[in-house]
């Protein structure tokens, strides 16, 4: 495993060469294609790094999605703003997430979590558009540290309790009293406001919104399944506690991704939309992890990863449209069938992929959340049902009022699409559709 | 493979400063003047120094950036080429090749053959097919209650 962080260290010199850093991520990740031999349940074990089949697709979506970042963030390169220090900085960001998805060790893996804010908090404040971008850095950097303060608090009381911190090796906390009950909600907090649940969801639209297009993607693809990798780290330490407290969550998360889908069809902002939709998304992924079935763990994984492309591409294209339109407001870039006609296919692509249409990873994620969720309670039915309906309620909106309709008349011309972002596009798309006929890769994490 | 070998010179020549020389010297070869011709004095060594004039004569005609560069059609080019092999034939080909050809992955079809045969081995012996108990009740030996006490019991 430290092949490929040193490899992340390794892409430090080349920073003064966009086109050196892009080829090279890209054979990074198909480095860590091949590297997916699962003999064992944990392997390229050494110091404090291991793998396991969870790890190893996370990671591969970190590369891969960090390869298309850089590869969208061209207007970095083209204006000169900075462009070596903004591949330093994904580079960094890179690596933290690295080696928070492949480390053994609790306590590394809280560092790493943490670490990985710092560079996201940079790429918000150095290469965003808008002077709101302050109050979304402060907003996501004190809603996450809030949060994970108490759970460094919980790992040193579990480091008391067990003698170590190592993955599977910590004793689960036992009983259901007060001093069980607190601790679990402590640890599990973090990942919560992570994710994000319903009530401590106010960072992301903020900070997905002011973010530029790198961390916009980022954000989306991966930070926030930091959330679930730790959540489903962590709750088999809470087992018992986690059954009696799981339907807080669930009932959060699930009518908190209703009530954010009714929010997302008012938006005007086409990146609060995307934003307001992971929320949604995210809501049923925490409510299959708590569930803390098979087929809960499973579909959340894999609608991790789907969410991750689709969402990725889905703020790919609203940045398309910024670039050339110059405002993110759905009022105004509409109508773009018009300009560009192909590139509504890739909206329709995307935004189907959204509405967990198939054969998408998104679809089979659902369906597995779907049935763990009702399986363990029949009344959650009725937000389920909200939910799918509402999810495609807003991605129709959002995907009709952008393209279709007559075109803002103040929109003289703008350019065509360009082939790179015809690339950038397909590859969010086609590991979303094409996945699906070998998702033994990505469900059975256990 | 030699698309590959032209691709990679391309990319190193897109650099071209790291082969230039870092000196020039311009050496000129002349012959003495013949002082006993009296009319030809060949200033002969007009064609003979070398110069750094890079004519870029031809006008450039309009293209069309494959997005990867607006100002140099040749970086675009070679920068269209490598992004499109790292990512299109090294990532979606070959390693789309590998995980479609790989040797049952995880043990799944493994553990549905093991499955269907542990089916089959139960409906021969007329046992239930999902039974409420992992092991036969008359193996496991339970403790007596006095053996017991006070010990907790934790279900």
């Amino acid at each position: 495993m430290l092949k490929f962080l040193l490899a992340c260290v390794m892409l430090m010199p080349l920073v003064n060469s966009w086109w050196a850093v892009q080829s090279s991520l890209f054979v990074l990740s198909f480095i860590m294609i091949i590297y997916c031999h699962h003999d064992f349940g944990n392997y390229m074990m050494g110091w404090c790094f291991n793998l396991d089949s969870l790890g190893y697709i996370l990671i591969l979506l970190s590369f891969w999605i960090t390869s298309l970042v850089v590869c969208s963030s061209q207007k970095v390169l083209k204006d000169n703003n900075y462009p070596s220090l903004f591949l330093v900085v994904n580079i960094f960001l890179l690596f933290f997430l690295v080696m928070t998805f492949s480390v053994n060790d609790y306590l590394l893996f809280y560092i790493s979590f943490e670490s990985s804010l710092i560079p996201t908090l940079i790429l918000i404040l150095g290469w965003g558009y808008q002077p709101e971008r302050l109050q979304a850095g402060v907003y996501m950097l004190f809603y996450t540290l809030f949060a994970s303060l108490p759970l460094l608090v919980s790992l040193i009381s579990l480091y008391n309790m067990s003698g170590s911190l190592t993955l599977g090796l910590v004793e689960s906390v036992k009983g259901v009293g007060f001093i069980p009950c607190v601790w679990y909600v402590v640890t599990v907090f973090a990942f919560i406001v992570k994710l994000p649940m319903f009530l401590v969801h106010l960072w992301l639209p903020k900070a997905h919104v002011e973010a530029p297009v790198a961390g916009s993607m980022i954000l989306a693809g991966v930070l926030l399944k930091l959330g679930g990798y730790g959540l489903i780290r962590v709750l088999p330490l809470f087992s018992e506690v986690n059954k009696s407290l799981s339907w807080l969550w669930v009932s959060i998360s699930l009518v908190g991704g209703v009530v954010v889908s009714l929010m997302c069809l008012r938006q005007v902002d086409m990146k609060a939309l995307i934003a307001y939709s992971s929320v949604a998304h995210m809501g049923l992924v925490l409510s299959g992890l708590v569930v803390f079935g098979w087929w809960g763990l499973n579909g959340a994984v894999v609608v991790m990863i789907g969410h991750g492309l689709c969402s990725s591409g889905l703020f790919c294209l609203a940045n398309m449209v910024y670039e050339r339109v110059g405002s993110r407001s759905l009022l105004i870039s509409k109508g773009l069938i018009n300009f560009m006609p192909s590139m509504a296919l890739w909206w329709f692509l995307l935004s189907a992929g959204n509405m967990a249409a198939p054969p998408t990873l998104n679809l089979l994620g659902e369906i597995s959340l779907i049935i763990s969720v009702v399986s363990w309670s029949k009344v959650t039915m009725l937000s389920i049902a909200l939910l799918s309906f509402f999810s495609a309620a807003y991605t129709l909106y959002m995907f009709s009022l952008s393209q279709h309709g007559k075109y803002y008349s103040s929109l003289f011309s703008c350019c065509s699409g360009k082939v790179r972002e015809y690339l950038i596009l397909m590859l969010h798309w086609l590991p979303l559709n094409v996945l699906i006929l070998k998702s033994s890769t990505i469900m059975c994490i256990l | 493979m030699a698309s590959l070998v032209r691709l990679g010179g391309r990319v190193i020549r897109l650099n071209p400063s790291a082969f230039r020389p870092c000196a020039v010297r311009a050496a000129g070869i002349s012959t003495s003047k013949k002082n006993k011709d009296t009319v030809n004095l060949s200033d002969a060594l007009v064609g003979q120094v070398k110069t750094q004039q890079q004519t870029e004569a031809v006008a450039e005609k309009n293209w069309i950036s494959w997005g990867f560069s607006y100002e140099s059609e040749t970086k675009d080019n070679t920068v269209m080429h490598l992004t499109f092999f790292c990512s299109v034939t090294l990532c979606l080909v070959f390693g789309g090749f590998i995980w479609a050809y790989l040797p049952d992955y995880r043990m799944v079809d493994w553990a549905q053959r093991e499955g269907y045969l542990e089916l089959r081995r139960r409906e021969a012996e007329g046992l239930p097919l999902i039974d409420a108990n992992l092991v036969s009740i008359d193996k496991i030996q339970l403790p007596e209650d006095e053996e017991l006490g006070d010990t907790e019991i934790i279900i």
